[in-house]
């Protein structure tokens, strides 16, 4: 029975995935996606002390003061979609360090399987984080969503900074660009 | 009658995308596909005629030929590996060893197939036979399509069409052969003309995608930011374990 199902999932993989192929093939970005996204992202993050700031326990103590349900619902709202975009980001910038590595690592004489599948498996994980980062702010208890957002903001910036060590091991050594053709 | 008719017409195509691979030139460039393919209608008009002079000869005559055909299909897979996978040494190396393991699977599951049965001309064994090579054929391009689509690698219309063809033919030959290994029944119903229905389809993918010669796209600029693979990998990683300490203190709070 297992057998069964297992061939006939293999069958149905291949032809969903043959069918997203002859769909539309992704274009290939090599070389479009500029090499300066550490600068994109040091102006889409804040620094800690500004979300410190922006989530202070003051401002929520002062809405609870004032006790206007529609005000608090206001409060809650845009803090929860700030803490949702900082999540999302990070989980964005995670595709576009993947995307930079494949795009460097499929041309690569001495490729590894083993080191790629590793790589790829600590990029699953951290998505998958992600995703569970992304439904905790979803579902979380307003007080903690100062907590959450300090940690999305710390992560963007250790990823910016992250981002600037790797271009600066770019700078290092002497980078290749020429055309396909 | 409608079954003579598919055959007729599956032959006319196949010697259609013959003369047009030869006017396009895209002999040279795919000769493994185009030797399949020829070997294929040698195949095909060799039933057709055990099949209406000689009936009583056409099973044994359709299950030896259909193994040949299996056999070859792997230079298909291995032509679109070559050609795919030309411009990226790294990935090339990478898919040749998986194929290699996967192959040497094909021919031992063969071998002890047909040493297995006292009936190895059985329909069902020769039906079970083909199922295992044809999901081992599956298994290969299923790990060329996801290195295909993870490394964004360029096709050639002709490439794309070559792989989707054969991919789509072998996929559905899968799912039909172990549906009708379970149920038992060989040659009946419904499936009787769904695959030489489902091969035509092919057929007609491949006149479309090889009717000339297309130039496969190329990345317009290949960006080299560490000339070494393992300090790329640790420039990757290090950026991942900082994102992952970072999110860690998220969910430990």
């Amino acid at each position: 029975m297992i057998a069964f199902y297992a061939c006939l999932g293999v069958g149905t993989t291949l032809f969903v995935l043959l069918f997203f192929l002859g769909a539309g093939q992704a274009p290939d970005d090599g070389g479009a996606e500029p090499l300066d996204l550490a600068g994109e992202r040091r102006t889409a993050s804040c620094p800690p002390e500004i979300v410190q700031r922006v989530f202070s326990p003051q401002d929520s103590e002062y809405v609870a003061r004032v006790g206007t349900p529609r005000l608090e619902r206001f409060y809650l709202g845009e803090r929860r979609r700030v803490a949702l975009g900082w999540i999302r980001r990070t989980s964005t910038e995670l595709s576009q360090v993947m995307r930079a590595h494949v795009r460097a690592a499929r041309a690569k004489q001495d490729l590894n399987a083993a080191t790629e599948a590793r790589v790829f498996l600590q990029y699953l994980r951290l998505r998958c984080l992600c995703g569970l980062l992304l439904i905790a702010a979803l579902v979380v208890r307003p007080s903690l969503l100062q907590e959450l957002a300090i940690y999305a903001s710390e992560l963007s910036r250790q990823l910016a900074s992250g981002e600037q060590g790797f271009e600066r091991v770019a700078r290092a050594v002497p980078t290749r660009v020429h055309s396909g053709t | 009658m409608a079954i003579i008719a598919i055959w007729w017409a599956g032959v006319f195509l196949e010697v259609l995308i013959l003369v047009r691979g030869t006017r396009a030139g895209l002999f040279s460039k795919y000769p493994g596909f185009y030797f399949y393919l020829a070997s294929v209608a040698v195949v095909e008009l060799s039933r057709l005629i055990a099949f209406r002079q000689f009936p009583n000869v056409y099973p044994l005559v359709y299950w030896n030929t259909q193994f040949v055909s299996l056999v070859v299909g792997c230079v298909v897979i291995f032509e679109v590996y070559r050609t795919g996978l030309k411009e990226f040494p790294g990935t090339a190396r990478m898919a040749r060893n998986l194929l290699a393991l996967v192959f040497a699977f094909v021919f031992s599951k063969a071998v002890l197939t047909a040493a297995d049965g006292t009936s190895w001309l059985a329909a069902l064994t020769a039906m079970k036979l083909e199922r295992d090579l044809r999901l081992v054929q599956a298994g290969a391009l299923l790990a060329l399509v996801v290195a295909f689509a993870v490394y964004k690698i360029p096709l050639s219309t002709n490439l794309k069409g070559i792989l989707l063809g054969y991919g789509l033919f072998v996929s559905m030959s899968v799912v039909q052969l172990t549906v009708m290994v379970r149920s038992g029944v060989v040659f009946q119903g419904i499936w009787k003309n769904l695959r030489p229905i489902g091969y035509l389809l092919m057929l007609c993918l491949w006149v479309v995608a090889l009717w000339s010669y297309q130039e496969a796209p190329r990345p317009a600029h290949t960006i080299t930011l560490d000339e070494d693979y393992k300090m790329l990998v640790a420039s990757t990683r290090k950026r991942f374990q900082k994102t992952r300490l970072a999110l860690g203190k998220a969910v430990r709070p």
